[in-house]
C-alpha cells in the first residue's frame, strides 16, 4: 500500500481531469447517436449513425478536415523555424540582447480578442493602416480579411505572429543551456558556424523543439477565437476549420448531436496525432533511457 | 567582418520588433486620437489631436450592458483565484509524483502535458452541459472551476520536474532535525522552486486574464462578464465602437504588460529549468 502513497496527493488533479475530459468526452460520446439539439435535454431519443451519415455528408465538414490540416500544418511550418531563427539572433549576453529578449513576449501576452481587433483593423480595406502604406506606394488596395483565397493565410500569419514570441523565449532558453565551451572547441577544430550549427546546436535542442512542435501543433489544430472573431470562417467557408464549424453547430444552429459527432472525430483526430507525435518524436535519448529503465 | 555582421544582426532583430510590436503601438496611440482621426483614410503615427475622451468614456458612461470597470474587476476575481487554487493543487499534486513515485506515475506526469492541450471548442459543448447539470453556468465560480480544471494538469507537468532537481537530501537532513515531512518541504523544497512557482502563477494568470471561448458560452449576464466578453461587447456585426474599445483595450493590456516585466526573467529562467528538464 505504501507505494501507491503518491497517488493520495493527486486525487484533486485526476478529479479535475474526469472533470474536463472524460465525462465531456463520455457525454459527447453518447450525444452523437442521439437526437439532441442543445446538450443537455433528458433522455433524448437514441438514433443511432444519424449524426454520423448527416456530417459525413455535409461538405462543409468534409472540407472542414482538410482545412484543419492545413491551418495546422502551415501555422506548424511558421511556428517551428521563425521562433528558432529569432532565437538564434538573440543569443548573445550583452545589454540591448537582453532588452529585446524582456519586451519581445508583448505579443504573447495580448488577449486574442485584442490581437484580433487590431489585426481587424490594420487590415482593413478602407481605413486600415497596412493598406494606407501599400496605397502610398501606389498600389491598389488588397481586401485580406474578405478574400476568399488569401484570408485563411493571413490568418495563419496573424496566429503565429501572436504564438512566436512564447516559442523564441522556450527555443532561447534552450540555447543558453548550451555551454560556451563546446563552440569554442568545435572552432578550434576548424568547425565554421554552419558546421556548429548543425552538429552542436540542433543535437542540444531537440526537446525543446519538440515542445515546441508539440504546443504549436495542438494550439494551432484548436484555433478557434481568433478565426471566430475577424471572419467567423467566412469568406464562403473559406476559414472554416473543424473548431470552428462545430462551434456553429453547437452554439449557432443548435445541432448538438451533430456537433458532438463532428467533436468526437475532431477529438479523436488530435488524440491519435498527439500519440504518433510522443511515440516518433520524442527525442532519442530520452527514449533510449525509458527502454533502459524498463529491463 | 564581425562588426558588419553584427550590425545585420542588430538591423534584423530591430525589424522582427517593428513587426512584432507596432500593432501594440498602433492600439495605444490610436486610442488618444479623436472619433474623426481614427476613422481617416490617411492615418498618422501620433495623434494629430490629443484627447482623453474615450477613456472619459468607459470610465463614466456606464450601463449595465457596456460596464468597462465591472468587467475588469470580474476579470481580476476570475483569474487571481484560478491561478492561486491552481497552483496550490498543482504544488500538492507535483510534490506527490516527485517524492512518493507510483507505478504509473512517470507515464501520469508526461500525459499532464496532452491532458492540459486537449480540451478545445470539441469540448466545450460537454463542458457546458456539465456545468447546467451542476447549476454553475452563468457563474463566476463555475467559469473559475474550469479554468482551474483546465490549467492545473500544466502546472503539475512543469512544477514536477522542478521538484525533482531538488535533491532529496536537503529534505531528509531537515528531517534528521526533527522536522515533519511537511515542514522539511514547505521550509526547503517550496523557496527553492519559487522561480517555477511564480512562472506558473503568470502564466495561468496571463492565459485566463485574456480567455475568450470558454468565457462567451459560459458567462450571460452583463454584470458577470469578463474583460475579453467585455472588449467583445464593442464590436457587433454592424458596427465598432473604435474609440471606446481602444481605450479599453489599451487599459487591460498595459497593466499585465507592467505586472509582468518585472518577472520576465524569472519566466525564462523558471520556462527553461521547467520545460527542458525530465
Amino acid at each position: 500500500m505504501k507505494k501507491y502513497r503518491g497517488i493520495i496527493f493527486i486525487i484533486p488533479v485526476i478529479i479535475l481531469i474526469l472533470f474536463i475530459i472524460l465525462f465531456p468526452i463520455i457525454t459527447m460520446l453518447s450525444n452523437s447517436f442521439r437526437n439532441v439539439r442543445f446538450g443537455f435535454e433528458k433522455n433524448p431519443a437514441f438514433v443511432g449513425l444519424k449524426n454520423y451519415s448527416e456530417l459525413f455528408n455535409d461538405p462543409v465538414f468534409i472540407s472542414s478536415i482538410g482545412k484543419s490540416f492545413l491551418w495546422t500544418f502551415e501555422n506548424l511550418l511558421i511556428q517551428l523555424s521563425i521562433p528558432l531563427f529569432i532565437a538564434l539572433l538573440l543569443n548573445k549576453d550583452k545589454k540591448f540582447y537582453r532588452f529585446v529578449r524582456s519586451i519581445i513576449l508583448i505579443p504573447w501576452i495580448l488577449p486574442m480578442v485584442v490581437v484580433s481587433i487590431v489585426w481587424r483593423w490594420l487590415l482593413e480595406p478602407n481605413i486600415g493602416y497596412v493598406n494606407y502604406l501599400i496605397k502610398s506606394f501606389n498600389l491598389p488596395g488588397v481586401n485580406f480579411l474578405g478574400s476568399t483565397s488569401l484570408t485563411f493565410h493571413i490568418l495563419v500569419l496573424i496566429n503565429s505572429w501572436h504564438f512566436i514570441p512564447f516559442g523564441t523565449i522556450l527555443m532561447l532558453a534552450a540555447l543558453s543551456t548550451i555551454p560556451n565551451d563546446l563552440y569554442d572547441a568545435a572552432k578550434v577544430d576548424g568547425a565554421n558556424s554552419f558546421q556548429r550549427l548543425v552538429h552542436i546546436t540542433f543535437p542540444l535542442i531537440g526537446k525543446i523543439v519538440w515542445f515546441v512542435g508539440l504546443l504549436a501543433f495542438m494550439w494551432s489544430f484548436n484555433t478557434f477565437d481568433l478565426i471566430w472573431l475577424t471572419t467567423q470562417g467566412g469568406p464562403a467557408n473559406s476559414t472554416m476549420t473543424m473548431p470552428t464549424y462545430i462551434y456553429k453547430l453547437a452554439f449557432k444552429s443548435y445541432e448538438a448531436g451533430k456537433a458532438s459527432a463532428a467533436a468526437l472525430v475532431s477529438t479523436l483526430i488530435l488524440i491519435t496525432v498527439a500519440v504518433i507525435y510522443f511515440v516518433i518524436f520524442t527525442p532519442k535519448e530520452q527514449r533510449r533511457l525509458k527502454i533502459a529503465k524498463s529491463q | 567582418m564581425q562588426k558588419v555582421s553584427e550590425y545585420i544582426r542588430i538591423a534584423l532583430i530591430i525589424v522582427i520588433l517593428l513587426i512584432l510590436l507596432f500593432p501594440f503601438f498602433w492600439i495605444i496611440s490610436s486610442s488618444f486620437k479623436s472619433f474623426r482621426e481614427i476613422m481617416t483614410m490617411e492615418p498618422s503615427l501620433l495623434p494629430r489631436e490629443f484627447t482623453l475622451k474615450h477613456y472619459e468614456f468607459i470610465f463614466f458612461t456606464r450601463y449595465p450592458s457596456k460596464d468597462f470597470p465591472q468587467n475588469v474587476v470580474n476579470s481580476l476575481i476570475v483569474g487571481i483565484s484560478t491561478s492561486l487554487i491552481a497552483n496550490f493543487l498543482a504544488v500538492v499534486g507535483a510534490y506527490g509524483l516527485s517524492r512518493y513515485p507510483f507505478p504509473g506515475s512517470e507515464t501520469f506526469s508526461r500525459m499532464m502535458l496532452i491532458v492540459y492541450v486537449l480540451p478545445g471548442i470539441p469540448l466545450l459543448l460537454p463542458i457546458y452541459s456539465l456545468l447546467a447539470r451542476m447549476h454553475l453556468t452563468d457563474n463566476l465560480f463555475g467559469l473559475i472551476l474550469v479554468y482551474v480544471a483546465i490549467n492545473t494538469p500544466f502546472v503539475v507537468w512543469f512544477l514536477k520536474s522542478f521538484f525533482q532537481a531538488i535533491p532529496v537530501e536537503l529534505e531528509e537532513a531537515a528531517k534528521v532535525d526533527g522536522a515533519s515531512s511537511f515542514r522539511a518541504f514547505v521550509s526547503i523544497t517550496l523557496p527553492i522552486s519559487l522561480p517555477g512557482i511564480i512562472t506558473t502563477f503568470m502564466y495561468v494568470l496571463v492565459t485566463t486574464w485574456g480567455e475568450y471561448s470558454l468565457a462567451q458560452i459560459i458567462i450571460t449576464s452583463d454584470w458577470k462578464k469578463t474583460v475579453p466578453l467585455g472588449l467583445a461587447t464593442y464590436m457587433t456585426d454592424q458596427y465598432i465602437e473604435w474609440g471606446p474599445l481602444l481605450a479599453a483595450t489599451t487599459l487591460v493590456v498595459i497593466p499585465v504588460i507592467l505586472l509582468f516585466m518585472p518577472f520576465t526573467k524569472q519566466f525564462i529562467s523558471g520556462l527553461s529549468s521547467g520545460a527542458l528538464k525530465d
